[in-house]
């Protein structure tokens, strides 16, 4: 699930890198969006996944 | 270069496009130095780590947009939304340290931990930001090309970027698989 997000990002340095930068741009808000649901799942008060 | 194309020219706008690749380096320069600790103290990164990761490849994501196409306001907002994102999760890892007697991740370095170094350059960055963006000329159109220094600096961040966002996919897939990442990981797949 983690590394996915690293791919979202790889995929955002290859479309920018291509001149596609609304696209990367795009792809890295998403990306972003997915980090900030996963931090939301480790701050839950289950101390097992919450470190 | 033919005789009819303009000169390249340093400008505020090239200038900050170097500040930008420099800031880049520096927080991509961050996740090497825990591919450090990850590979060389053996200590395998926990899951607010890697996310701390993310929010610092995001940080140089958007600063590599600014050297590659140009100062945009778009790119320092991607910049500073990663950049928060990232000191909410560092900071998060620290308030669960923060109490005496509930121990810590990893070992220090220059007396600090990980996650606590990484607050702090969060927050430099974003400072840094915004007096960056005092400089209003930087969103000018360009008189010329871009001098070869910035032409480089792109390669070199977006190089970076890409090897580092690639190589954490392949070591997070180890270390975790597709599901939730290990509390207190020791061991990879």
């Amino acid at each position: 699930m983690m590394a996915l997000l690293f791919l979202g990002w790889f995929a955002a340095f290859v479309l920018a890198w291509t001149g596609r930068r609304v696209a990367s741009v795009v792809i890295a808000l998403v990306s972003l969006l997915l980090c900030v649901a996963l931090l939301r799942l480790h701050m839950s008060d289950d101390i097992r996944i919450s470190l | 270069m033919s005789s009819n194309s303009p000169a390249p020219v340093w400008t505020t706008r090239s200038i900050v496009q170097i500040f930008n690749g420099l800031g880049a380096l520096t927080v991509f320069g961050v996740v090497f130095g825990a591919y450090g600790f990850q590979f060389v103290l053996l200590e395998p990164p926990c899951p607010l780590c890697l996310l701390i990761r993310v929010g610092m490849i995001g940080v140089g994501f958007g600063l590599a947009l600014n050297v590659l196409f140009g100062p945009r306001v778009l790119h320092y907002g991607l910049a500073l939304l990663a950049a928060m994102f990232g000191a909410l999760t560092s900071l998060r890892q620290v308030m669960l340290h923060i109490v005496p007697g509930t121990g810590s991740y990893g070992d220090p370095a220059f007396g600090m931990h990980l996650y606590t170094w990484a607050f702090i350059v969060f927050v430099t960055i974003t400072l840094a930001i915004a007096v960056v963006l005092f400089f209003h000329d930087q969103f000018d159109e360009p008189a010329g090309p871009a001098p070869a220094a910035v032409r480089w600096m792109a390669i070199v961040v977006m190089s970076a970027g890409l090897f580092l966002a690639g190589a954490n996919v392949i070591t997070t897939l180890l270390e975790c698989g597709i599901g939730a990442c290990p509390d207190n990981p020791t061991t990879y797949l």
